[in-house]
């Protein structure tokens, strides 16, 4: 099979959600020796693109939306692993600390986020759920995070975002990295209000979040260095 | 009039003497409530299902004036409540939970995600949930006349009396047993399983709330079911494959209740914006819907929002909840608590079809003072006709 009716099948493979077909094509992939990189961002990505575009258009949800990051998930797995080993090795597009805030055990949001953010191109350091603010802290500074991606489903919880960036401020890493955050109740008003940089609705806003600020946030990041 | 009456007026659509209100809180909130009104050391015995069940006092319900008060039979006789190895309690709601933060949470144990041959389903269904399940057995042994005895004293002071569906309804079980991500594929990919699923949590719940209606059915205003379908923004699955799955079933689980009990009003408990498939819940037979999440779904087609579910559906179903417990309650200043209360009588109380009530459990977070506050502007601005 040629390289391009590859990736086209990966991209249907996502776009599908369909986590078995997403594995045997990321295998054919490495057979066929299509290039990591090319696989994730010419296949998967485009594949998501999809996924994202009909969610916007209210015939994907949830459950699609999960499917459609297990068989990332899948595909990722495989091609993964040879990324660094290519030629001219590869270079995230920056680094993720995520979690659910203290108090709280929900993860739906919070994992697909993690996955979109990881097919996206991303490093994702995902901390799971009941995160305590030092263990954001802590693992911001230990990896350098570009962005800390805060999750809380409960009124209740929601709260410890403002303490997970109180405290990023008072380790004096507050201006080295991006807090964006999401889930129920929160929004766009509420993140300015804590002094968070982002608020996505769902996974697909938190990807094109990350983005722009990794884009916006370039002089900043080569000024740390 | 009489708070059943009242109710009953609601949800059949003509205006009562004012719009009749309904309590749903975390046991938590309760706390903060009896702090608030010095109601600690009173006597507590009337059973609330929540997060967890708890129990409520008398002197409450009277002093919100609540219209619908909750019954439940008790769990069989011989029946232990556990704590499991990772600290999760499995307690008589049959759900297991674990505190995390401020809560009891619900611990999923999808004790049959590993099943992955559709002829393997039934029988480890009732081998790995035989304890869950037992709870529900019409058959146990179970010491049933207190609670009837007390349906029975309450129903004679005139209150509605409602009681949750066996596992809070057929649409969540599914993936508590399957475990989420296995359940979505069920439903986008493997039919069979999901169907065979379906069938299986159907079979105990029709059962079971069958049992529920022969004992206190006679006393029963509202059977409360249903279940989550949606998320703050949108639909957890399409639409389509939400009617293809349940339709019939839902449809003969209101049969079988009905037809056991005609006076009996069901409610429809789905948090979210489920707007899409209210149409649907409402042509099955169900009667109520709850909780009416005013922020979910905001500015999409899945809107929530009381003034235009109001015009589209008012006339077909009788809402309940819609007082915000996202952002007003918890946030907003008693002033804002008035706003609210007067804002969704003014969208949801005209004609009737509204029972006032909070947009879900009201949570830790609410101070009593405003949980109170609700219930006393209810009082103040739901008095018919209509005039804010």
């Amino acid at each position: 099979m040629r390289a391009e009716e590859i990736l086209e099948k990966l991209a249907e493979s996502i776009a599908g959600c369909d986590p078995e077909r997403a594995r045997s094509v990321a295998e054919e992939a490495l057979k066929a020796n299509v290039s990591s990189s090319d696989a994730i961002f010419n296949g998967l990505v485009k594949g998501m693109a999809v996924v994202g575009e009909k969610y916007g258009k209210g015939e994907y949800f949830l459950a699609e939306l999960i499917m459609a990051g297990e068989a990332m998930h899948e595909a990722l797995n495989i091609l993964m692993p040879m990324l660094d080993a290519e030629k001219g090795g590869f270079a995230a597009k920056g680094r993720v600390v995520i979690g659910t805030v203290e108090g709280d055990i929900h993860d739906i949001g919070k994992s697909l986020v993690a996955g979109f953010l990881r097919a996206a191109g991303y490093e994702v350091h995902d901390l799971g759920v009941d995160v305590s603010v030092q263990q954001f802290v802590e693992k911001t500074r230990e990896v350098d995070a570009d962005i800390a991606a805060l999750s809380a489903l409960l009124s209740t919880t929601v709260t410890n975002m403002t303490k997970v960036i109180e405290a990023l401020k008072k380790a004096g890493l507050r201006d080295r990295v991006k807090v964006i955050i999401g889930g129920a109740p929160c929004d766009g008003d509420f993140a300015r209000k804590i002094g968070a940089d982002g608020y996505g609705g769902n996974a697909y806003e938190a990807v094109r979040i990350a983005d722009e600020l990794m884009k916006s946030s370039w002089s900043w990041r080569r000024k740390r260095k | 009039m009489i708070p059943r009456e009242r109710a009953i007026k609601a949800i059949e659509h003509e205006e009562p003497d004012r719009v009749p209100v309904s309590l749903w809180l975390t046991a938590e909130a309760y706390e903060n409530i009896k702090r608030y009104l010095g109601y600690e050391g009173d006597k507590e015995d009337i059973l609330w299902a929540s997060d967890k069940a708890f129990h409520i006092s008398k002197k409450l319900v009277e002093r919100l004036s609540l219209d619908v008060v909750q019954v439940h039979l008790p769990a069989p006789a011989d029946y232990e409540p556990k704590t499991w190895p990772d600290g999760s309690f499995e307690g008589p709601t049959g759900l297991r939970t674990k505190k995390v933060g401020l809560y009891y949470e619900f611990t999923l144990y999808p004790t049959l995600s590993d099943v992955e041959d559709v002829s393997d389903l039934e029988d480890k269904f009732y081998e790995r949930n035989r304890r869950q399940l037992y709870l529900f057995d019409p058959n146990a042994p179970r010491n049933i006349k207190p609670a009837i005895k007390q349906a029975k004293e309450l129903y004679e002071e005139g209150y509605a009396l409602s009681t949750f569906s066996c596992l809070f309804g057929m649409v969540e079980p599914p993936w508590y047993y399957r475990g989420m991500k296995n359940w979505f594929r069920d439903l986008v990919q493997r039919p069979k399983m999901a169907r065979k699923m379906i069938d299986l949590v159907s079979k105990s719940i029709v059962e079971y709330d069958k049992f529920v209606v022969d004992t206190l059915g006679d006393y029963l205003t509202e059977i409360i079911g249903g279940g989550d379908v949606a998320t703050q923004h949108s639909m957890q699955y399409s639409p389509e494959l939400f009617r293809e799955y349940f339709g019939e079933v839902e449809r003969s689980y209101v049969n079988a209740i009905k037809r056991k009990a005609p006076h009996l009003k069901l409610c429809w408990h789905g948090c979210g914006a489920m707007r899409p498939v209210i149409k649907d819940v409402i042509d099955w037979g169900y009667d109520i819907l709850n909780p009416i999440q005013p922020y979910a779904g905001l500015d999409t087609a899945f809107s929530m929002g009381p003034g235009s579910l109001k015009k589209e559906y008012g006339d077909k179903v009788c809402f309940e909840g819609a007082i915000d417990i996202q952002k007003t309650l918890p946030t907003g200043t008693l002033s804002d608590v008035e706003r609210e209360v007067k804002t969704r009588i003014k969208q949801l109380a005209s004609g009737g079809g509204y029972i006032l009530a909070p947009s879900h459990n009201f949570q830790a977070d609410t101070s009593g003072e405003k949980i109170v506050a609700v219930y006393d502007y209810a009082m103040k601005y739901g008095r018919y006709p209509i005039s804010i």
